[in-house]
């Protein structure tokens, strides 16, 4: 068990090292973002204010996430029972069956929707038209490198 | 699949907590699997087994499985 709380804490530092910097970069596009420093190119003052609201929104909403995870990562580390119960939790086969059913299945019906999204749309905006479809292309092309990739790592691919 | 877990987990005054922190899971994964709702790998079986000092088949009832 030692063993695998010293492999926890090393990926731990390895997310905070990476949460570090993506916090980083979460603030420094809130603030351009509020600061309207990244306009859309295309749009009146109106869309404009709506863009720049949602893009600070999203953003800090990102940011509070960040800073959840940073906390609870912080906390395990100093604290070997909590660093025991996160290990245990993200390492539970009820969860990873869990998550698997769930992805396995939603991959599929996420594709069928955005491309009858992208049917909709098409028939008011090309350029929502083709950025659903490009979505759907790279889920699906996504969700293939990643069946191969897995395949290949359970030896399926002579 | 049914299984004695809960049974043996009383006898042993145990609570779910315990069994799961010993065998390296959830506290949930141990209620599914005492209620039947969720089937243990194999690797986590046998911890389960072993931690009572027994055999799967003892803790696990694998006749449905036999019938079908």
């Amino acid at each position: 068990m030692e063993k695998k709380l010293e492999r926890m804490r090393a990926t731990l530092r390895r997310r905070l090292a990476f949460f570090a910097v993506g916090s980083g970069c979460i603030v420094l596009l809130a603030v351009l973002a509020a600061t309207r420093s990244l306009s859309p190119l295309v749009g009146d003052t109106h869309y404009t204010d709506f863009f720049a609201g949602f893009q600070t929104g999203m953003l800090l909403g990102l940011e509070a996430v960040a800073i959840f995870f940073v906390v609870r990562y912080l906390l395990a580390l100093r604290d070997d029972a909590r660093l025991t119960a996160l290990l245990l939790e993200e390492q539970d086969e009820r969860t990873q069956y869990v998550e698997q059913m769930a992805g396995r299945y939603s991959w599929r019906w996420m594709t069928i929707l955005l491309l009858a999204a992208a049917v909709v749309a098409g028939y008011f905006s090309i350029g929502a038209f083709v950025a659903l479809i490009c979505a759907a292309l790279a889920e699906a092309l996504l969700t293939g490198i990643l069946r191969f990739h897995f395949d290949r790592q359970t030896g399926g691919t002579d | 699949m049914k299984s004695i877990i809960r049974q043996l987990r009383r006898e042993r005054k145990l609570s779910q907590e315990e069994l799961a922190a010993a065998v390296g899971t959830t506290r949930q994964t141990i209620t599914s699997i005492e209620v039947g709702k969720y089937t243990a790998s194999l690797p986590l079986a046998y911890k389960i087994a072993h931690y009572f000092g027994l055999t799967i088949e003892e803790v696990f009832d694998f006749s449905d499985w036999e019938e079908n």
